[in-house]
């Protein structure tokens, strides 16, 4: 994909110009080149390396987090910028998509299996949203490991290490998370709290 | 909430979540203290425990696949990503050449191809593409890229995965057993074809909008797994091809897959659709976990897990999960669990098997996975037929099964022996509607109209001895649900001496005849001749090898056999065989199974016997508790709960929760089995004992009312004796002690020759006697009894005090 940082570049321009169609043709490129950032990020030991970042995250980035600097100081930081970034995408498409026909959008996109089978209004990412907003007032560190787990897919050491905590840590509060995101998103749809 | 509260919360959620769960109590009761409102918060988010995968699958995933949109395979281009699995990723492509839209799966990188495999993966794929079924996703091509990367191509479905399309449209569970029971045949069809799915699961089973389901990726985890095994790529990331949630015992093992196989995976996904939870409940990601649970738990029934997790139905959108377990408990708990048998041999021997009882019970009749069971098929009849039968239908009905039955004996020279026994199934089906519980209040005089049926089984039955067994055990135990002591005798044994008259040796037949024999001696009073009916049973059944289920109602017969005997070397023995099953139901079925539950009444009943109400207090609780959640509150198991516990309170001096438990009891039988019957004499009694100090007046009209029952229904001998023991303490209490006198001897006679005399039952009634004799002065011979009844050592002997 040669082309991509100037596609990607158009696109972004469309999709700030209120161009829906944009997003879902962007997406793809963009969680492409990300991952591929991230990955190379996974794959140096060096916490305190410094990374840095090509020209097609800098611009999405500053687009939209609105930030100046195009340097990040280390891995974890590049991963928090990079999970509010993909955060901004994800949940901006899935508003786009929820009033689509279902089943016919990007399926990774959902929160694909919720459970056994989630019936009623499954909570979508737009949801979710408002929850980590909420999280994130309460609850700094695991808004992060959230964050990090859900919305970059590290695993649970790879949090574990880049937040400098242990696994079982991680673990346990990722669980307990979970279950408070739940919840909210149990009140925010007017269920009855699952008990 | 604050901010402050809400990280109070979650860290206590921390903390409870490392806990086993049998600690989080304590440790709430703890850190919690009187803040009641922290506490309730901190279970609540607890409970959420079981919505397994959600946020699990990352919105977005570094170790994931590049997309591969837009790229060219083969004639066909990808147009978008429709979803990814362990093995790869599907897109929706369409052909280059001509307009027509397809499922492409292509093979992540990584999992490329020898030449060897390539060509094998070639050969299997023309296998697959011959599947022609409606249900059945068409595999229409495959290949491999210029990389080596498999691919195939699939006929796409516009569809929902069946549990989504489920929950959305909230089915009800006739709805999701009908979607169910088309997949089966769909499954059955591949089968039939030599093809295992090997990989069933929601997921896997697209409905559309008209609601037809479509099966995908038939044979394809075998194809992959063949196609890779030489390379083992497959778990070099933990993930073989396969579903572990999804995945049998034997594939878990890495063993042999059979249809048995997808048999098992069609169990889970059951399972799943009927309580919107897994059979295992292992939190996602721990896959060591679920693999062992596989292999080595027994799932609980799925009207336990309704019960235990009604917020995981209500999101699976089944509706009313208030009565799901209800519902589910009986013929649905029985299906899902034969499918999910451990052992391929014990499942469905196929998944035909599965379907057609599915079908089954929607329309009502026996399935075959509970089949035999005797007070299932009365129940059957009932909820198939709601009204309750007056006694000229009951008559019509009745002569018709007989009719029938013989018209079918007549076709039978020419006819296959199975519709004489659906005959005989069918009449069992008619009468048994007397079963109480089943049909609440329904009518007892079909007593009459059966006798007449008795005696043409005699007569008619003669050249027909399999029917004939057959007849007369189903009439037997007919006859003793209805408490019509004399015919039950007359049916069943004619039923065993048909038997061993037949089959000469070992039969499971003789074996189920002679059970039921050995069940009537108990009813009337004989246990040692129904203890060498039931060591005979059991012997025979050991040495057929034959159902384990059955091997421990035989069991527990023969140790409620040696209890009434009361000896205290019978009592040792029946409480080690009540141990025994007890351990192996706990182990088989889980702590909340109706059947543990008897388990646990039966050891209650042999401590309350012993005189030690203190030990036998835990186990009737227990039992109690679990039978009010399975059968509810209206159930004659539950009032024998009720009565059983109520003595021990009694025992124990707790007359207050005695009493009310009592008026349980006999609440619940009046209303479900009538006025006038054995049970509900024998709570009568019991609430006549307690109430004679207080309430002399009603304890008589209740005790008069009792023996008025025994005396229509010759009861075992003792029972009445209870009663009449009371009675002779009221006598006593009155001043009457010349009618009191022989009231208590006989009885105490009666109590200590039927059921030993180290029993609670006899040392009770020589207590009173022992009152009586203080009252009147007779000092010498009082003591001279209470040495006697000291000799007993009953443990914790507390009882009655004005009785």
């Amino acid at each position: 994909m040669a082309d991509t940082p100037g596609k990607v570049t158009r696109l972004l321009r469309a999709w700030s110009a209120g161009d829906p169609e944009a997003l879902d043709r962007l997406l793809p490129l963009v969680l492409d080149e990300a991952r591929d950032l991230a990955r190379r990020a996974l794959a140096l030991e060096s916490r305190d390396h410094t990374l840095q970042p090509t020209a097609l995250v800098n611009e999405v980035y500053l687009r939209l987090v609105d930030r100046r600097t195009f340097w990040w100081q280390d891995r974890s930081q590049f991963f928090s910028s990079l999970a509010e970034l993909m955060r901004r995408i994800l949940v901006d498409h899935a508003r786009r998509h929820r009033t689509a026909k279902r089943g016919g959008g990007v399926p990774r996109l959902r929160l694909e299996e919720m459970d056994v089978a989630a019936d009623a209004p499954r909570p979508e990412l737009v949801e979710l949203d408002d929850a980590l907003v909420a999280l994130q007032a309460v609850d700094p560190l695991r808004y992060r490991i959230v964050m990090l787990r859900f919305f970059i897919g590290l695993t649970e050491m790879e949090i574990a290490r880049e937040l400098g905590l242990s696994v079982n840590t991680v673990g346990r509060k990722w669980q307990a998370a979970r279950r408070w995101l739940r919840r909210e998103l149990d009140r925010a749809e007017g269920r009855p709290v699952t008990r | 909430m604050s901010r402050e509260r809400q990280q109070q919360v979650l860290e206590l959620l921390d903390e409870a979540l490392e806990l086993p769960a049998g600690d989080r109590p304590a440790f709430l009761d703890a850190a919690c203290g009187e803040d009641r409102s922290l506490r309730q918060e901190v279970e609540m988010l607890l409970a959420t425990r079981q919505e397994g995968g959600f946020l699990e699958t990352p919105a977005f995933d570094v170790h994931g696949e590049d997309p591969d949109v837009g790229r060219s395979i083969g004639p066909y281009r990808l147009v978008r990503l429709l979803g990814r699995g362990g093995m790869g990723a599907v897109y929706l492509a369409e052909r280059e050449d001509f307009e027509h839209r397809v499922a492409l799966k292509l093979m992540r990188r990584g999992l490329d191809l020898d030449a060897v495999a390539v060509g094998r993966f070639h050969n299997e794929r023309q296998i697959l593409a011959r599947l022609d079924h409606p249900c059945v996703a068409r595999l229409l091509d495959g290949g491999t890229t210029a990389g080596r990367r498999p691919y195939l191509v699939m006929e796409h479905v516009d569809g929902e995965p069946l549990d989504r399309y489920c929950a959305r449209r909230g089915l009800s569970l006739r709805a999701r057993l009908e979607l169910f029971a088309k997949v089966c045949s769909a499954v059955q069809f591949a089968h039939q074809n030599l093809v295992v799915h090997r990989d069933l699961k929601p997921g896997n089973v697209l409905v559309t909008a008209d609601g037809q389901p479509k099966l995908l990726d038939f044979g394809v985890a075998k194809l992959l797994d063949e196609g890779l095994a030489a390379r083992s790529v497959a778990t070099a990331e933990g993930r073989g091809p396969m579903t572990l949630r999804y995945a049998s015992p034997e594939q878990v093992r890495f063993e042999p897959v059979t249809t048995a196989s997808d048999v098992y995976s069609l169990g889970v996904v059951l399972y799943e659709l009927l309580t919107g939870r897994d059979p295992y409940q292992v939190e996602s990601g721990r896959e060591e976990e679920l693999a062992r649970a596989i292999r080595e738990r027994e799932p609980p029934r799925p009207s336990t897990a309704a019960r235990q997790g009604a917020a995981a139905a209500s999101s699976a959108g089944i509706p009313r999960p208030g009565e799901l377990r209800h519902r589910l408990a009986g013929d649905l708990d029985a299906i899902v669990l034969r499918a999910l048998a451990k052992e391929p041999r014990d499942r469905y021997g196929s998944v035909d098997q599965l379907a057609e009882d599915v079908r089954r019970h929607l329309a009502g009749l026996p399935v075959a996975a509970r089949t035999g069971t005797f007070v299932y098929r009365a129940g059957k009849f009932v909820r198939r037929h709601r009204l309750p039968l007056a006694v000229t239908a009951a008559f019509l009905l009745v002569s018709l099964g007989f009719g029938a039955v013989s018209t079918v004996l007549w076709r039978r020279a020419v006819e296959e022996r199975r519709r004489a026994l659906k005959a005989s199934e069918f009449l069992e089906d008619l009468v048994l509607a007397a079963d109480p519980d089943a049909a609440a209040g329904a009518d007892l005089t079909a007593v009459e109209l059966l006798r007449t049926g008795l005696e043409r089984i005699r007569t008619d039955l003669a050249d027909w001895p399999e029917l004939r067994i057959e007849m007369a055990g189903t009439l037997g135990r007919v006859f003793r649900q209805l408490g019509a002591r004399d015919e039950t005798r007359r049916s069943l044994e004619l039923a065993l001496e048909a038997a061993r008259e037949h089959y000469g040796g070992d039969h499971p037949e003789v074996a189920t005849a002679l059970n039921n024999a050995g069940a009537w001696l108990i009813d009337s009073g004989n246990y040692s001749g129904a203890e060498s009916r039931f060591r005979e049973a059991l012997a025979m059944q050991g040495r057929l090898g034959r159902e384990i289920s059955e091997r421990f109602r035989m069991m527990n017969n023969l140790a409620t056999s040696l209890t009434h005997q009361g000896a205290p070397g019978k009592l040792d023995e029946a409480e080690s065989l009540y141990r025994e099953v007890l351990e192996k139901r706990k182990e088989r079925y889980g702590p909340d199974d109706p059947d543990v539950a008897s388990s646990l009444r039966h050891l209650g009943m042999l401590h309350y016997l012993r005189g030690d109400a203190e030990a036998a207090e835990p186990f009737l609780r227990e039992a109690l508790r679990i039978r009010r959640h399975v059968f509810g509150t209206e159930d004659t198991r539950v009032a024998s709960a009720c009565d059983l516990l109520g003595r021990v309170r009694e025992a124990l001096g707790d007359a207050a929760e005695a009493e009310s438990l009592y008026d349980e009891a006999l609440a619940i039988r009046r209303r479900r089995l009538g006025e006038d019957h054995v049970a509900v004499a024998q709570t009568r009694t019991n609430l006549a004992r307690l109430l004679l100090p207080q309430a002399p007046e009603t304890a008589r009209v209740l005790l008069e009312q009792a023996l008025a029952t025994y005396g229509r229904f010759p009861a075992a001998p003792w029972e009445a004796a209870e009663a009449e023991s009371v009675l002779g303490a009221y006598l006593a209490g009155r001043g009457r002690y010349a009618e009191a006198q022989p009231c208590l001897i006989e009885s105490y006679r009666v109590l200590r020759e039927a059921r030993g005399e180290c029993v609670v039952y006899a040392a009770d009634a020589l207590r009173r006697i022992i009152e009586l004799d203080e009252v009147r002065g007779l000092a010498e011979q009082a003591a001279q009894r209470r040495r006697s009844l000291d000799e007993c050592r009953l443990r914790d002997f507390r009882t009655s005090k004005g009785g």
